[in-house]
């Protein structure tokens, strides 16, 4: 047996870095964005590849989320909505004089109550993740309209739209900056905390983790919490980039950011996943989408193409899960 | 000692009283059984207390509710002469109580460390989790075994052993004072169970209690110290080791003397002028199987002997068409049998009951009586339709005829007791009546009570112009009842035995590799 040999260690630790399951998600969109290069004149410009960042950066922090509540083995569909919510009650609070801090903070402690109430409506009613949350979509999206009464909020603060528009040095847009900064973090939460262990334990075998006296409801209210908080950050970063705070934004995000985390080699049946391959997941779905515009495809197709992508995560993951 | 289990010294500076954990009256029911009734068990401290009882009697159940993963209907638990209330695993843990659970559930996506010290970090916190650290402690606690297993491990590449393995170091690896055993045994192969008991002996000697359910009566009368025997629930007997035999434990278990079941030596030597049954020929694999030949004779009963990894479980699945193989053939009454399909293998009438019954041999949430006509399923349904009424007296037949302790023909499987689990899966393919049966282990985690019984079965089955190949990871079962033995090494065929010629003795030395330059099968 080898294995105390450093230098058989460190040749086993290259080969497992090459088989990671991240290389496999990076390849496609190495080669995709290798196409586009030569398919697409505008798409190497530093312009497009700074709004292609941002645009991914909204989906992409709810995406976190997701994969933190499907590593435990649920699912959560109301994110979207989430979004639209938040991003609303943060907009009724400023136009209406709170300080944007402020609102932002209000705003986000509302969409941690949508994660608690769908946690408890798993834990301790028994109901499964894909009713409660489907319900929760509804439920969320019409308080949307209700408080808006379906007008759209305009005049939001400079210092707001900021956080959507603006600009670090004059270059890096600052919805990208919150992305990296929660993937980092997120990527250490899940490698190296007893939280991030314990949301792949849940997810891998609930059993085994209650077993081992680990509060299996708690992890579960954990996760969902933080993705609703997750969903309410990008839904605010989202209407600060538009400017306008409507009930209608973020329609159907849920399914597009389901598939970047599949994608990005998360299962359904939970367990499995990582920040990386997320994040991976979502910018191969950003960079196809920009290819379509820059290549003067419809909006129909994009739809299709959506769809496309959807049903491509959802075999892959059932290859994954028959190739065990 | 490089055990990583010294005990706490504030727990160890209580006074110490004699008893460590008392039940008192402890009742418990599920719908249709009383599983528990009125049972009281004190342990005494740094002693090792067994629990045996056949398959069904509520041992599990017992260990259960000690740990919190069962509610009890009434009764009272002391521990350190303190009235407790264990509702969850993490309140027996901060007591200091460990299990290793029969059905041991793991996640199969971690690594071997992640699961061992799944319930040392069992706190949801924001703590850091220094890999590096657990994986060398696990390291520790593996060598301690003496198993060569990387901690980095995921624990889907694990054999049964193996994972069993890691159930037991989970348990170790805590700082408690009582540690519950549940049939811990079931699925380690001879090398690790040497290292096992001697865990075992350093354990207690370090001052920890533990007590211990298996079937094995054997084991128990090495290690235990007590026995306590339950019986439908109820608590029968409770006696010092020395003041009993197996014998009379084994006659208190099931209520009526048990007869030990011996092979008719007659029947072998028949068997031995009969024609061919089976004719496997240069079985090639890998470093699995290696040039493999063997025939069976009708009515013939062979044991296959040998250790964790030296192809007896892979020459069965090959048989049977689970394996793919590389060369050679399988001929099944004259009759050249498909490589690698399953499929083929049970139309030619091979039935093959699997080691790991969770993983290979049942569908947990289907009711028994579907469980045992699944593999009949092609008979049962007339044009697609599957008769409910047909499914049940199939079900019924083989839950009377191996005396399966089961609420209805249509409770599910998950219910049941792991011995009466282990029944469901023999019965399932029984019911294929097979030309020829293939089993690994099949009495694994069997009372006695039942064992003689399947022995009876496969006995009265082989009779009728059929014939078994089995293994088991005990070999006094093997001699008693195979006609042949055969043993195995790395893949290879290094002995051909009748059995009432062989002692264990000879047996070991050829499945260790020392004899192999002798007779091939
Ligand atoms: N969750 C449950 N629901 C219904 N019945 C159950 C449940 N768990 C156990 N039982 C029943 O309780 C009885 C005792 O089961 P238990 O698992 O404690 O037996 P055991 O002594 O551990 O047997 P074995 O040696 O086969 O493991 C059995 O009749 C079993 O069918
Ligand atoms: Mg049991």
């Amino acid at each position: 047996m080898g294995r105390v040999e450093v230098g058989e260690s460190r040749k086993r630790k290259s080969i497992s870095i090459l088989r990671a399951k991240e290389v496999g998600v990076l390849l496609p969109l190495v080669v995709l964005f290798i196409t586009l290069v030569f398919l697409a004149q505008n798409f190497l410009t530093k312009d497009n590849i700074f709004s292609v960042l941002r645009a991914v950066s909204f989906e992409g922090i709810v995406a976190i989320g997701m994969l933190i509540v499907m590593l435990t083995g649920g699912l959560d569909l109301s994110v979207a909505s989430n979004m639209a919510l938040t991003g609303i009650l943060a907009s009724i609070f400023m136009t209406n004089g709170l300080p944007t801090f402020v609102s932002i903070v209000l705003a986000l402690v509302g969409s941690a109550c949508v994660g608690l109430m769908n946690g408890f409506l798993i834990n301790k009613i028994k109901l499964g993740a894909i009713i409660v949350t489907l319900g929760m979509l509804s439920v969320v999206r019409g308080l949307a309209y209700i408080v808006t009464q379906g007008m759209p909020i305009v005049d939001l603060p400079s210092n707001f739209t900021f956080l959507g528009q603006g600009l670090i040095g004059g270059l890096v847009p600052v919805p990208i900056l919150f992305f990296v900064v929660i993937s980092a973090i997120c990527h250490f939460m899940l490698k190296y905390t007893v939280l991030g262990y314990h949301f792949f334990s849940v997810g891998g075998n609930e059993t085994a983790s209650r077993y081992s006296g680990i509060n299996v409801e708690r992890v579960r209210y954990f996760s969902y919490i933080i993705c609703s908080v997750f969903a309410g950050i990008g839904g605010i970063l989202l209407i600060a980039r538009l400017g306008v705070a409507q009930p209608s934004i973020a329609v159907g995000y849920e399914l597009s950011i389901i598939a970047a985390v599949i994608i990005g080699g998360a299962s359904l049946q939970g367990g499995e996943g990582s920040v990386l391959g997320s994040v991976i997941g979502v910018l191969i779905i950003g960079v196809i989408r920009n290819g379509l515009v820059l290549m003067n495809i419809g909006g129909f197709y994009i739809q299709f193409a959506n769809g496309m992508m959807i049903l491509a995560a959802v075999i892959i993951n059932r290859l994954r899960s028959l190739r065990q | 000692m490089i055990l990583l289990c010294s005990n706490n010294t504030d727990r160890d500076s209580e006074t110490l009283m004699p008893t460590l954990i008392e039940f008192k009256n402890i009742s418990k029911s599920f719908p249709g059984v009383q599983a528990l009734d009125d049972v009281s068990i004190s342990v005494e401290r740094n002693t090792i207390h067994a629990l045996v009882g056949e398959n069904g009697a509520g041992k599990t159940t017992f260990i259960k509710i000690c740990g919190g993963l069962e509610a009890k209907d009434s009764g009272d638990i002391f521990y350190k002469e303190k009235e407790v209330f264990v509702r969850n695993a993490h309140d027996a843990k901060k007591l200091g109580i460990s299990i290793v659970h029969q059905h041991f559930p793991q996640c199969l996506k971690m690594t071997v460390a992640q699961n061992i010290f799944m319930p040392e970090y069992s706190e949801t916190t924001l703590r850091l989790m220094n890999w590096k650290t657990i994986n060398r402690k696990a390291d520790v606690l593996l060598q301690n075994f003496g198993v060569d297993l990387a901690p980095e491990m995921p624990l889907k590449n694990l054999t049964i052993a193996q994972r069993q393995v890691v159930e037991i170091c989970k348990a170790i690896a805590m700082d408690v004072d009582l540690i519950i055993m549940d049939e811990p045994t079931s699925a380690l192969p001879l090398r690790e169970l040497h290292s096992f008991f001697d865990i075992i002996k350093r354990l207690k000697e370090s001052g920890m209690t533990i007590i211990y359910v298996s079937h094995k009566l054997d084991e128990i009368f090495s290690v235990a110290d007590v026995i306590t025997v339950l019986r439908d629930g109820k608590e029968v007997a409770t006696v010092p080791k020395k003041d009993t035999t197996p014998s009379e434990i084994a006659t208190i278990m099931v209520g009526r003397r048990i007869e030990e079941f011996e092979r008719n030596t007659e029947a072998g030597k028949t068997a031995a002028r009969a024609k061919t049954l089976l004719k496997v020929d240069g079985l090639k694999k890998g470093q699995i199987l290696n040039n493999v030949s063997l025939d069976v004779k009708v009515g013939e009963i062979v044991g296959l002997a040998g250790l964790q990894g030296s192809g007896c479980s892979e020459l069965l699945k090959a048989i049977f068409g689970f394996e793919q193989f590389e060369a050679g053939s399988i001929v099944l009454n004259g009759r050249k049998l498909e490589i690698g399909s399953s499929r083929a293998g049970i139309e030619a009438g091979i039935a093959y009951v699997p080691t790991d019954r969770h993983r290979e041999g049942l569908n947990l949430i289907m009711s028994v009586g579907e469980n045992i006509a699944l593999a009949e399923f092609m008979k049962l349904s007339r044009m697609g339709i599957l008769w409910k009424k047909n499914i049940e007296s199939i079900g019924l037949k083989y839950i009377e005829r191996l005396g399966i302790k089961t609420q209805s023909v249509w409770e599910s499987v998950n219910y049941l007791s792991g011995g009466n689990q282990q029944k469901v899966v023999i019965g399932k393919w029984l019911a294929t009546e097979p030309l020829l049966l293939l089993l690994d282990d099949p009495t694994r985690g069997v009372d006695v009570g039942a064992k003689a019984e399947i022995h009876k079965i496969v006995q009265s089955i082989v009779v009728e112009g059929r014939a078994c190949i089995m293994t088991s990871s005990e070999f006094p079962e093997l001699l008693s009842f195979c006609d042949r033995i055969v043993t195995m090494y790395k893949g290879s065929i290094t002995g051909n035995f009748a059995a009432k010629e062989v002692t264990e003795d000879t047996i070991m030395h050829y499945i260790t590799g020392a004899g192999e330059t002798s007779v091939r099968g």
